[in-house]
């Protein structure tokens, strides 16, 4: 009976629905006991992380929705000191607005909770002396009536936040394929990731004395960490491009096409998504 | 025969039952509470679109208590509602049972309660009848008045230009914006309406197509489609492209933009592409929002360069013989004229890819790549709303170019068509629709609101028209003289029509303007119209808006206009493919003493109706229920399906039209005419159907301009290259060496929502001021050759003027050009220097004027909002701050920045 947000990345085109609409429902609205109202701005109870990848031409952008995990092991949890943060059996993870004092009698700035969560996605409102969260929309979910979910997942046009129960065979199974985000924090997360971007490496082959661009050449990737070999054909624009490569491999890129010289482009480390940019093919 | 899951009605309310707490400690008080509060809950559908001009998306779902808005939710269709599916070889295409609006929309309540709102009829302190003080307009504050004074201003203006000047012509109505979509209230019209009706004239603004220039001012000539403005009939186009395509370019076209704003959400479309297996090539000078999540390829070019790449691809494909040469033969004419012009017969200078390289930036090796990629496979080219190239200097070049190189491969032969992403059932179609719809449906979605000839036709005499782009120059440098009306649904052959604003050598000319708009500084030239503002011929400027902003800051009289959520209105969804109708009750109370623009116009005209002795003008203006009920008397929920006025309003509340079904659809098409995946162009192709030009067929040579302008050399019979001050080639450069780039706003409807506190947040920059700035774009190469780093505050500048925005470094942009949104708020740091610090960056455009000698017939009034040579610069704000103390003084909030109270002398 677990809720469990799933996040496609692959599918957020980085409108920006899910954080207006989570806005809508908290700026202004008092759902005590589940929360206070959130302030007229600074709190991002739902957030969209954008990552501008590569270089021009080869540029994508990836936009990664982070929201409070509700951590089956919530590290919040343990550092409150009032008993304000507690764990529904559903898993929803609240603050209880009443109970926390925002941890102001320590004389500190930042609430303990604040400062444990690894993901930030804790707020202090400094004009109710509170720290303030996602609730997962419990005062909606706990409405029978209510049929339309978490506001985010209501008002995402693609579908890339799924949500649903835990014991939903639906569920179940894009689990299985999901990734969670910071595994290694140890915080066990219910908010699962599809398609989180893994790096590229991408160029364009061109015959510059021809002024051509060359069709057809075998491209390699050699993961010299892993033994594992890559191969693309440049396409009619004369690009190549590996997609799914692993972050912080290094790989040893090579183009071969027959009548050209072969050509070793050399060791790319992959901590970002690499453009080699318009490579010369010199004719053997 | 339509089956009974036609129509559904959606549930009226939520009710309440079984109210579970979660929290143990949550006393049973405090339950009986909550429920309490949820059961006065009330549920009403509201317009979800800026578009205006009386049409909406599907309506959105706002919960209201005790008059405040609760929540706004996307729209959910029923359950049994059914939606359109496309079935193709690749798969089956089908659209959510939901519409998601626009965030601008999703976060309307913050807009609502904006500190911007005009909440008492203002006026400018220093303003009287006899002593206008034009020179402060936009330097001066305002004054809280009362509706009496405001109305007695209004009418002894009017009674004044009449005696002083004959009749009521030197005003000039200003009623043709994008605004709220209520179907009554809040459009932008009324002044038309009220002038007309008073009978002595007035100076008709005639909206421009701001949005598509080139294909209006030049495809139109090509291959017709009057009444879409220039682009083909999309007709069935969808099941084309999805059951043949194999390729779509993006040119410029950002559908997560501009096609949500307009009619919700769309992503499903780019979806279906991606799962058809068809590849996107993104061509445009930045990687939008939509191609930066859905292209494949990026082909990133210089600003408006467009015609030049589309010359260069013809060449290619006339030298390696990869045009289809019999449909030219059968569906073309004038075709030998464009093939001389490309390969340099006529003018010496072959436009080959080296050629195009120079002046798009686009490597030579791509253009040939390019060029026979497209011939190869079956491509498809995409646009929407906007996109840099059609909205540039001599945009017409480039309109008419794409539609010549589509041509060369056959535009309408399968998988090779026109696709355009605003998904409206009521426009761009001829005959069924763009997407499986109901003859009926879509022939009610076309039901035509008769207030809006005022915004798109000729209003005959004693209407004087004046196109909306000139409206500076014919106040600053009379008389102006331009060929075309510039109204949206006119014959081509307007085109060549001669104008002359004044009409005549002893009219006035204009004197006073009546502005429901409130936009044309952010959004037109807004330097050359601030200078024309502040002209003493203009002896009052009156602003009708909800908000404070932009034109307001310029006005003399501010009256203060409510949203949709504080009014009773219908919704009519034709926006988008769901059509439907719904009715809302009043939300929340008015705000301040603001009225609707329909109640305005109807308290003024129930004095002129008495100072003009003229009591038919009140009965011009009947009571808002009575036109409400008139229109919904003509649905199809009242006369097919006998729901009466009464049961609607109270019970129904919203209609959703289902779709029909893949096998009806083929039904459909095969009534009229068109085979299983054809296309309008399909039909063409076919030889079914010929095109609205005199030929009826391709014209690569005008017949028009043929007949009506022979000898024009910026627009001739054949289109022709021209090398311009603005091109990336030009001398001009030295000075000014970026092109700008401005597209749609990705989170604005133009200028409309810049105040949005939940969307300012996500997207401005914030300076080391603290103030948060417009954002502009700047690539890497660039900014480090001008020192300027992310967050940094820089100046943009030409000889128009000069604003400012925060840098965004990235890689988004092709090096040379800086991308910024139009229709950023207006926030004057000096008026007499020109220093605005809103990022408004169509404060800098020039109005079409800047093509002609002073006095030269304007020949083609385009807008230009693109696509100009400008120069950045890093900026130390503290000297701005030194120099300008007084405007860094200014109350200003902050996120929003300047609010109402900004402006009021307190």
């Amino acid at each position: 009976m677990g809720k469990i947000f799933i996040i496609d990345v692959s599918k957020c085109i980085g409108c920006m629905s899910c954080v207006i609409s989570c806005k809508d429902e908290y700026v202004g609205n008092d759902w005590s006991p589940y929360s206070k109202p959130q302030p007229e701005y600074g709190q991002f109870w739902i957030k969209v992380d954008t990552r501008e990848r590569g270089s021009i031409p080869k540029v994508k952008v990836s936009y990664i929705p982070i929201l409070c995990m509700h951590c089956d092991n919530p590290p919040c949890m343990k550092v409150c000191l009032t008993g304000a943060i507690t764990k529904r059996p559903d898993g929803i993870v609240l603050i209880d607005p009443n109970k926390c004092n925002g941890c102001r009698p320590l004389g500190i700035d930042k609430p303990l909770c604040a400062e444990a969560c690894p993901y930030n996605v804790i707020y202090f409102n400094s004009e109710l002396g509170i720290a303030q969260k996602c609730t997962g929309c419990a005062h909606l979910l706990d409405d029978p009536d209510w049929k339309y979910g978490p506001r985010c997942y209501d008002a995402c046009p693609t579908g890339a936040i799924i949500y649903g129960d835990e014991d939903e065979s639906r569920i179940k199974e894009l689990i299985k394929e999901a990734d969670v985000i910071g595994r290694e924090y140890g915080t066990k997360p219910r908010v699962y990731y599809l398609g989180l971007p893994k790096p590229f490496i991408a160029g364009c082959v061109v015959d510059l004395k021809e002024k051509e661009v060359v069709i057809g050449a075998k491209v390699t990737a050699l993961d010299l960490y892993t033994g594992k070999k890559y191969e693309v054909y440049t396409d009619e624009l004369g690009d190549f491009w590996f997609k799914d490569l692993e972050w912080n491999h290094r790989y040893l890129i090579k183009i071969e096409k027959s009548g050209y010289k072969d050509k070793i482009l050399g060791v790319y480390l992959t901590s970002k998504d690499i453009n080699v940019g318009t490579i010369n093919l010199e004719k053997a | 025969m339509i089956p009974t899951s036609f129509y559904n009605f959606l549930v009226e309310s939520v009710p309440s039952k079984n109210f579970s707490s979660p929290l143990k400690e949550v006393s049973k008080e405090e339950i009986e509470r909550i429920r309490r509060s949820k059961d006065e809950i009330r549920v009403e559908y509201l317009p979800s679109g800026l578009g205006g001009f009386g049409y909406s998306p599907p309506p959105m779902e706002v919960h209201v208590k005790n008059n405040k808005i609760i929540r706004i939710l996307p729209c959910h269709f029923p359950n049994d509602t059914r939606v359109w599916e496309i079935r193709a070889e690749r798969g089956v295409f089908t659209r959510p049972k939901k519409a998601v609006p626009h965030p601008h929309m999703l976060a309307y309540k913050n807009r609502v309660y904006s500190p911007t709102r005009v909440k008492y009829p203002l006026k400018r302190v220093d303003w009287s009848f006899d002593d206008p003080n034009p020179q402060n307009r936009g330097k001066s504050g305002f004054v809280r008045i009362t509706w009496d004074e405001a109305i007695d201003i209004i009418v002894k203006m009017i009674k004044r230009i009449k005696e002083k000047y004959g009749d009521t012509t030197p005003i000039l109505v200003q009623g043709d914006g994008h605004g709220q979509s209520g179907f009554l209230h809040t459009m932008h019209f009324y002044g038309h309406m009220l002038f007309d009706y008073l009978g002595s004239g007035w100076t008709q603004q005639i909206r421009n197509p701001d949005s598509w220039e080139g294909y209006y001012w030049g495809a139109k000539l090509v291959w017709g489609f009057d009444s879409t403005l220039g682009e083909p009939y999309q007709d069935g186009a969808w099941d084309n492209v999805l059951q043949y395509g194999e390729v779509v370019i993006f040119s410029g076209c950002d559908p997560e933009t501009t096609a949500a704003g307009f009619s919700s959400h769309v992503s499903h479309l780019c979806e279906a592409l991606k799962k058809a297996g068809i590849e996107i090539i993104a061509i445009s000078p930045d990687l939008n929002y939509s191609e930066a999540v859905w292209a494949d390829k990026w082909i990133p070019i210089n600003p408006c360069t467009d015609a030049a790449l589309y010359l260069a691809i013809a060449y290619v494909w006339f030298k390696e013989g990869l045009y289809d040469e019999d449909y030219v033969k059968t569906h073309c004419v004038g075709f030998e004229e464009f093939k001389k012009h490309v390969l340099g017969e006529d003018d010496g200078v072959p436009k080959t890819p080296e050629w195009a390289e120079k002046i798009t930036g686009i490597p030579q090796w791509t253009i040939k790549a390019l060029a026979r990629l497209w011939a190869k496979k079956r491509t498809s080219l995409a646009v929407v709303y906007g996109g840099s190239k059609i909205r540039g200097p001599y945009s017409h070049i480039a309109g008419r170019m794409e539609a010549y190189v589509l041509a060369m491969q056959g535009l309408g032969k399968p998988g090779r068509q026109f696709l355009r992403f605003w998904v409206s059932s009521r426009l761009n179609i001829k005959d069924i629709s763009l997407l499986p719809s109901y003859p009926e449906v879509v022939e009610e979605a076309r039901t035509y609101i008769e207030r809006t000839k005022y915004a798109f036709k000729v209003q005959p005499p004693p209407a004087v028209p004046l196109i909306k782009t000139l409206v500076p120059d014919a106040i600053l440098n009379p008389p102006v003289r331009w060929w075309c009306s510039g109204a949206q649904f006119n014959v081509v052959e307007d085109l060549f029509v001669k104008y002359k604003y004044p009409p005549r050598d002893d009219h006035p000319g204009i004197r006073m303007i009546w502005n429901e708009n409130a936009c044309y500084t952010t959004c037109w030239h807004g330097y050359k119209f601030i200078e024309a503002l502040r002209n003493p011929k203009i002896e009052f400027h009156l602003v009708i808006h909800p908000w404070f902003e932009n034109d307001a800051l310029f006005a003399d009289l501010v009256l203060p206009a409510l949203t949709d959520f504080e009014v009773e209105d219908l919704v009519v969804s034709a926006r988008s493919e769901v059509v439907g109708i719904a009715y809302h009750n009043r939300c929340i109370e008015p705000i301040g003493e603001s009225k609707s623009d329909y109640e305005i116009h109807r308290m003024i005209a129930e004095r002129l109706a008495k100072e003009f002795n003229k009591p038919e003008l009140i009965e011009k203006f009947p009571e808002p229920e009575t036109i409400l009920k008139e229109f919904y008397e003509n649905t199809l929920v009242f006369k097919r399906y006998g729901v009466s006025w009464e049961e609607f309003k109270t019970k129904k509340k919203i209609v959703i039209y289902s779709h029909p079904t893949w096998e009806e659809w083929i039904e459909i098409k095969k009534k009229f005419g068109y085979d299983v995946y054809d296309s309008f162009m399909s039909k063409f192709y076919k030889g079914k159907s010929a095109l609205e030009t005199p030929s009826g067929k391709i014209e690569y040579q005008s017949t028009l301009a043929l007949k009506h302008a022979p000898n024009d050399n910026e627009r001739p019979p054949v289109a022709k290259w021209i090398e311009h001050d603005e091109l990336p080639t030009s001398p001009k450069r030295k000075n000014y060496p970026f092109i700008v780039c401005s597209n749609h706003p990705r989170y604005r409807f133009h200028s409309q929502g810049d105040e949005i506190i939940w969307l300012r947040e996500i997207y401005k920059v914030k300076g080391p001021d603290g103030y948060l700035y417009e954002g502009v774009w700047i690539h890497p190469s660039d900014a480090e050759k001008l020192g300027i780093k992310n967050g940094d505050i820089v100046m943009i500048y030409n000889d128009y003027g000069s604003t400012l925005a925060g840098a965004i470094i990235t890689e988004r942009i092709i090096p040379g050009a800086i991308s910024i949104d139009h229709g950023a708020r207006v926030d004057m740091i000096s008026v007499d220097d020109r220093i605005d610090r809103g990022g408004a960056i169509d404060l800098l455009m020039p109005t079409p004027s800047f093509k002609y000698m002073p006095g030269e017939e304007i020949r083609v009034p385009e807008q230009v909002c693109s696509g100009i040579l400008v120069n950045i610069k890093k900026v130390n704000i503290n000297e701005l701050m030194n120099k300008y103390p007084e405007a860094f003084k200014r109350k200003m909030h902050p996120i929003i920045g300047p609010i109402t109270e900004t402006y009021l002398i307190v």
